[in-house]
């Protein structure tokens, strides 16, 4: 046993406790810099909390297409659905229809492949969805009005997007007609769809297109075919 | 030495923590340097004389175990651990870059916000709608109200910090789609213990009626975007249609006056009858707060 | 509070320390010493009963140590009562004089 430096008992019990201290401090200062993060689930009922709404069921959650993780979701309570974007803390209400399926835009862009490349896309989910459905689609017509680069533009074009199921929901992405073409139609498709979901969340209602969601079943046969508007209770910004 | 050695040895090995044995080590040691000094002293030889101090400490091995539970190896590796743990949660802060954030935010809180002014009692500006043209607003603050208590609604504890309403007559020489009107501005805090989820002002729903059952409507019911093009570029405007349109408008001026309390503002364009406002009823997340605005004049 | 005693009859061993340790602070040979000096030679405490105790009392905070060197140069450990210790003593020794006078009164027949 070599005589080194001898430590006071009470001395080493009093630092002890201040390195604890002292740690949990810093993780705290880190979890405050970070903006209090909590685990996915609790961080949208915390968004519903702050805005004091009703916590909803969360039916979806979809990848955001900036930053490649999950941050968009979509949640459902008696008379609304809620979507989410978490990386920009957006929460927008919407009417939950009681005797059809809701459409509902997502509050952020999605991605999508073709072929080598990657999309950004707008994109839609549909809730209480009739429970035989194999196949949905909604056909939603897009305009334009306006200058780009110089140029007038009066563009108009009709989409139908395949719906795909995941859980409760059924997922709808805008894929893009006119990509890689380098055509008037390529600026504008390309302007009106990176915005659209902005258009879609953040202007007024009388700007929102029309919709027509239709459902199916294994065979083929339309099992309902819904002509509707988008119904924004709100947000706030 | 060598019996001193052995004794201390068995006397010490069921100390587990390395330092709390070493000191105690050291002072049955000494105690037993000396004994041996006193034995010398006697007369003893060295020999004699640490036998004979070592005799007298008793036995080492029962001495051992109430040591070893006494000095127990707890407190030794927490404080171990401990260390350890500090400097890992130190250098996890540094890589991932938490301390200018994390000293951001603690500067925010430690400063405060600076107290809300209340506008100038009187104040004209001038105003140019169109060029070479201009017409003056007048804008005198007719009544205040401070600290006013509002109660609980979702979980947080509401007050209005400051409100007023202003009064803004136009110049004769003003065009026809200015009228005079009024603004009722609010300064709405909600507050809670609950710091890492404080009230979100700008995300917040909610509906404001007042005393004569007046339902003032929502800013997006009275906003109209126009879109056109000027030249070369494309614009779309956002107007508030005429000053007659009563819009309720909640800004995103969403301020944290301290650590648990969020602020937002709410602003109100033209209440219809202000010399007949009592009060104001605020709605949110289906709870009702009333705001009592009696009073308040300024002279 | 106090260490285990052997027993329950009031006095003991912790108590007897704490009385030296009331005036001045001592070093564990030290109290041994004095203890069989002021008792004459009547308590003899061993070295194996003496540190588990002063450890312990150390422990619950009715003394404290500090690390000091004999003249020699020797380690010594010194011992100070603190306030709650002199609290300790001064409970126990109300205990023992109940207890001390009690056991006269029996023998001197009442």
């Amino acid at each position: 046993m070599k005589k080194g430096k001898i430590l006071e008992r009470r001395s080493y019990r009093l630092r002890c406790l201040r390195n604890w201290a002292l740690a949990a401090l810093v993780l705290f200062l880190m979890w405050m810099g970070a903006g209090y993060p909590l685990p996915r689930s609790m961080e949208f009922q915390r968004m519903e909390r702050q805005r004091l709404l009703h916590p909803s069921q969360i039916l979806l959650e979809v990848e955001g297409g900036r930053s490649g993780d999950d941050d968009l979701a979509l949640g459902v309570t008696e008379d609304h659905v809620h979507t989410f974007n978490l990386d920009l803390n957006r929460l927008i209400v919407w009417e939950r229809q009681e005797d059809r399926p809701t459409l509902v835009p997502l509050p952020g862009e999605t991605r999508y492949m073709e072929g080598w490349n990657s999309y950004l896309a707008s994109s839609l989910a549909a809730v209480d969805a009739p429970a035989e459905a194999a196949a949905a689609t909604v056909t939603i017509e897009l305009t334009y009005n306006g200058v780009i680069n110089d140029r007038p533009v009066d563009w108009a074009e009709t989409y139908v997007l395949e719906g795909e199921q995941r859980g409760d929901c059924w997922f709808f992405q805008f894929i893009r007609h006119h990509a890689g073409e380098g055509s008037l139609e390529e600026e504008a498709e390309d302007y009106w769809l990176a915005s659209l979901t902005s258009r879609l969340t953040y202007y007024p209602t009388e700007d929102l297109p029309s919709y027509t969601l239709e459902f199916f079943d294994s065979e083929g046969e339309s099992l309902g075919r819904y002509e509707d508007t988008f119904r924004l209770v709100g947000w706030r910004e | 030495m060598r019996r001193t050695y052995w004794w201390l040895y068995a006397a010490t090995k069921k100390i587990r923590f390395s330092m709390d044995r070493e000191r105690v080590w050291q002072e049955l040691e000494g105690h037993i340097q000396e004994r041996m000094e006193a034995g010398e002293e006697r007369g003893l030889s060295r020999d004699e004389a640490e036998k004979a101090a070592v005799a007298a400490m008793g036995d080492p091995e029962a001495l051992a175990e109430e040591l070893g539970r006494l000095h127990a190896p707890y407190w030794g590796w927490l404080w171990r651990v401990s260390q350890w743990a500090l400097g890992l949660v130190l250098v996890w802060s540094l890589l991932a870059g938490a301390w200018p954030r994390a000293l951001e935010d603690l500067w925010g809180y430690l400063e405060g916000v600076s107290e809300v002014e209340l506008p100038p009692v009187v104040e004209t500006s001038r105003v140019e709608y169109e060029e070479g043209k201009f017409y003056e607003t007048t804008s005198r603050l007719v009544r205040a109200w401070q600290d006013l208590e509002l109660g609980e609604a979702g979980g947080y504890r509401w007050s209005v910090p400051v409100a007023y309403l202003r009064c803004h007559t136009q110049s004769e020489d003003a065009p026809a789609d200015v009228p005079d009107y009024n603004t009722l501005t609010i300064y709405l805090a909600a507050e809670s213990c609950r710091f890492w989820e404080r009230w979100e002002a700008g995300g917040t729903l909610f509906t404001v009626t007042d005393n004569t059952g007046y339902a003032y409507p929502d800013w997006e019911e009275t906003y109209t975007p126009r879109r056109g093009s000027i030249g070369a570029s494309d614009y779309i405007a956002y107007s508030f249609g005429p000053y007659t349109g009563y819009e309720t408008c909640f800004s995103a001026t969403y301020r944290v006056p301290d650590f648990f309390s969020a602020e937002g503002v709410l602003e109100i364009t033209s209440v219809p009858h202000p010399e007949a406002l009592e009060w104001l009823e605020v709605t949110v997340g289906g709870e009702r707060l009333r705001i009592d605005l009696r009073g308040g004049e300024v002279q | 509070m106090a260490p285990k005693e052997k027993g329950n009859a009031p006095g003991g061993a912790s108590m007897l320390v704490l009385a030296l340790l009331k005036d001045q602070e001592m070093y564990g040979y030290q109290i041994i010493e004095e203890l069989e000096k002021r008792s004459n030679n009547v308590f003899q405490m061993k070295e194996g009963t003496l540190y588990p105790l002063l450890h312990s009392m150390e422990k619950e905070g009715l003394v404290t140590g500090r690390e000091g060197q004999s003249p020699a140069g020797r380690t010594r450990r010194y011992y100070r009562i603190t306030s709650s210790g002199r609290r300790e003593l001064e409970e126990r020794e109300r205990a023992w004089h109940v207890y001390a006078s009690a056991v006269s009164a029996v023998l001197a027949g009442a």
